[in-house]
């Protein structure tokens, strides 16, 4: 079983392997309370300590994972229980708000696969709870972003040279924030930008009642979550500075004469964020696959060929992950079939 | 008290009472001076009971040799913030109406926890008007709007489609931190854990809105009025909005901060609450400095379940 490496940057430094990380747990359940001197101990531990860096701060790949999630709910014939799992309401505890937590899954495809086979057995049963939805979300989520972050890492192939990979990474942020969530309306307050999104924390810890620490790293939480603040807050500073007020050359470079973004792209028109999608009625989209009679690899492949630019494949990919998980789910396919086509 | 808002400032005021007191030291007033963060963070989290003593113990014996100030200051900030949550909590938790008395569809118990927040967000912060300590917090009025509307840049962004994606974005950070994530060893494990690992949005912010941007006057005087929760002639809370206002105490007729502390114990909720968090961190600061044993700062700050006295 590989590790894979998950999008953030609070990777484990030193080398610190899933190995130690049992060893460590092992000493745990060997009769140390945790709560006890479990966590001084743990954080006499040097080989825990994290790298943190700014650079995988990055709304990319929500904004993908959130435009995946839209075509295919625009799609007729998805079953319910997938369209519940990428349901989300942020004034609620709806399954669908942990697709996101799905990027965080450290296991490889056939595992999260093989994770789907109890949920589909109460599915069969009508017997799908809360929580399993929710973990049906998760896996969702992770196979999805999987996908997406795949033609990313493709991608990435084509940036230009001499520019940090944080820097890339912010404007491809700025540029699609821009297309898709901004009103319209020019301003060259970078301040109040920051502040809006800044303010979103508060907003943001309200929904979460108390922050809940990790008892088990001891008092390095609380070094770790000072890190993860000012690195946040400077990534807002940053982001609200490349969406209003960008270094025209930098852009140029990184967004338009890279092959990033294409916003003529049927794939980007059609997930605009006021665009109604529903097969079910009919709209207009050049985009949606007929899945009336299931779907096979032809169609699979061919649509992800319709995506030129590293965007569009990108929410091919995530939109083509989840209609896959949504044949198997419906048993239209096996899930050596499904793993097949996640690794394709 | 479960609510983000009223810990948050308790704990911002009780750093203020800190810093305007002559009865600590530098590494008290040092600590919440340069790393308040910390501090603010740890006040609107669980776990005060087993981190904030032995932080202080941590703390107090390596700081002087340590070559990471800032660390030090991080830990102590942390530990303040942790103990005037764990006060505000005993003084409100017990003193909420209680549910089954209150035999009125139109109230809640829920409900009156997050008037107590809104109040807060008037009176402490002034709407937003007033910063917090903590260059890392922005707050303004839109902080309980809806689509944060009247914020200058609400104009620019759809905040209401934006905003779920910075949501997910926080969890997500908060969630690839945690140690379950890398030592799980199996799928089955990872989701097993998750439940208690993640931050679930368990509270609808609409309400909080409600509360603060129109608040019904019938709940206004069952929840907070009634129950005396802020009252901004206590002079506990006189002295430390002058402080936080005027930058300093008015000197003219100055308030005595030992008779404000007694007579406090009388006064409002937030009056009490606040007394109470400065008589936890004056009790930490004489366990920081060795006058007082283990034990007695852990009977102080009242953590008597014996597994959580570390």
């Amino acid at each position: 079983m590989q590790l894979e490496k998950n999008n953030t940057k609070y990777s484990f430094g030193n080398g610190l392997v899933r190995r130690d990380f049992l060893k460590l747990s092992g000493l745990l359940s060997a009769g140390i309370a945790i709560s006890g001197p479990a966590w001084s101990m743990l954080n006499a531990d040097a080989s825990a300590k994290r790298d943190i860096a700014l650079s995988y701060l990055s709304l990319t790949p929500f904004i993908l994972m959130s435009k995946a999630s839209k075509l295919v709910r625009g799609t007729a014939h998805l079953s319910s229980d997938i369209h519940l799992a990428l349901d989300q309401d942020i004034s609620q505890l709806a399954p669908g708000n942990s697709y996101y937590m799905g990027m965080n899954l450290p296991f490889d495809t056939k595992e999260l696969v093989k994770g789907l086979d109890p949920l589909m057995k109460k599915g069969t049963e009508n017997a799908l709870a809360y929580k399993d939805t929710q973990q049906l979300a998760i896996i969702t989520g992770a196979l999805t972003y999987r996908a997406i972050n795949n033609e990313l890492k493709k991608g990435s192939v084509g940036e230009p040279k001499g520019i940090s990979s944080q820097e890339i990474q912010l404007y491809q942020d700025a540029e699609l924030l821009r297309d898709f969530y901004s009103k319209g309306k020019k301003s060259s307050d970078t301040e109040a930008l920051s502040n809006l999104f800044k303010e979103m924390i508060p907003r943001t810890l309200i929904r979460f009642h108390t922050i809940m620490p990790d008892e088990r790293m001891g008092s390095d939480w609380v070094h770790i979550m000072q890190d993860w603040r000012k690195q946040t807050d400077n990534y807002y500073d940053n982001l609200a500075k490349a969406v209003l007020e960008p270094n025209r050359q930098q852009q140029e470079k990184i967004v338009l004469q890279s092959n990033f973004y294409d916003k003529s792209e049927s794939v980007i028109v059609d997930t605009s964020t006021f665009n109604r999608l529903s097969a079910a009625y009919g709209d207009d989209s050049t985009v949606l696959l007929d899945t009336s009679s299931g779907i096979t690899d032809e169609k699979i492949r061919s649509k992800q060929a319709e995506g030129k630019s590293v965007v569009a494949r990108a929410i091919l990919a995530g939109y083509l992950a989840i209609l896959s998980i949504d044949d198997f789910w419906s048993g239209k396919s096996s899930s050596e079939k499904l793993i097949e086509r996640l690794n394709a | 008290m479960s609510e983000h808002i009223t810990h948050i400032a308790i704990y911002e005021d009780t750093a203020r009472l800190v810093a305007h007191s002559d009865e600590f030291g530098k590494p008290f007033k040092d600590s919440l001076r340069d790393a308040p963060d910390a501090g603010l963070v740890a006040s609107g989290s669980r776990g005060n009971h087993v981190f904030a003593i032995p932080i202080i113990t941590q703390v107090r014996k390596d700081w002087k040799k340590s070559r990471e100030p800032t660390k030090y200051k991080e830990l102590l900030a942390a530990s303040i913030g942790w103990l005037s949550h764990r006060a505000m909590d005993l003084q409100v938790k017990p003193n909420y109406l209680k549910q089954d008395g209150l035999q009125d569809p139109r109230f809640s118990t829920y409900e009156q926890q997050i008037y107590y927040d809104a109040i807060t967000f008037e009176k402490v912060y002034g709407g937003g008007a007033y910063p917090s300590i903590s260059p890392l917090v922005k707050l303004s009025k839109a902080v309980l709007e809806y689509r944060m509307e009247n914020h200058p840049a609400a104009a620019l962004v759809h905040v209401g489609h934006l905003e779920p994606l910075m949501v997910g974005m926080v969890q997500q950070q908060l969630l690839s931190m945690r140690r379950f994530n890398g030592e799980s060893a199996s799928l089955n494990e990872w989701l097993d854990a998750y439940s208690d690992e993640y931050q679930k949005l368990s509270e609808n912010l609409e309400v909080y809105i409600e509360a603060f941007v129109d608040p019904d006057p019938v709940k206004i005087n069952r929840y907070v009025e009634e129950t005396n929760f802020y009252n901004e002639e206590d002079e506990i809370i006189r002295l430390v909005r002058q402080i936080q206002r005027k930058g300093t105490a008015n000197a003219t007729s100055p308030i005595n901060l030992e008779n404000a502390l007694e007579r406090a114990k009388s006064q409002s909720h937030y009056a009490q609450g606040l007394a109470r968090s400065y008589d936890f961190i004056r009790s930490a600061n004489k366990y920081f400095l060795e006058e007082i044993a283990r034990n007695e700062v852990y009977d102080q700050v009242q953590i008597f379940n014996k597994s959580h006295r570390i």
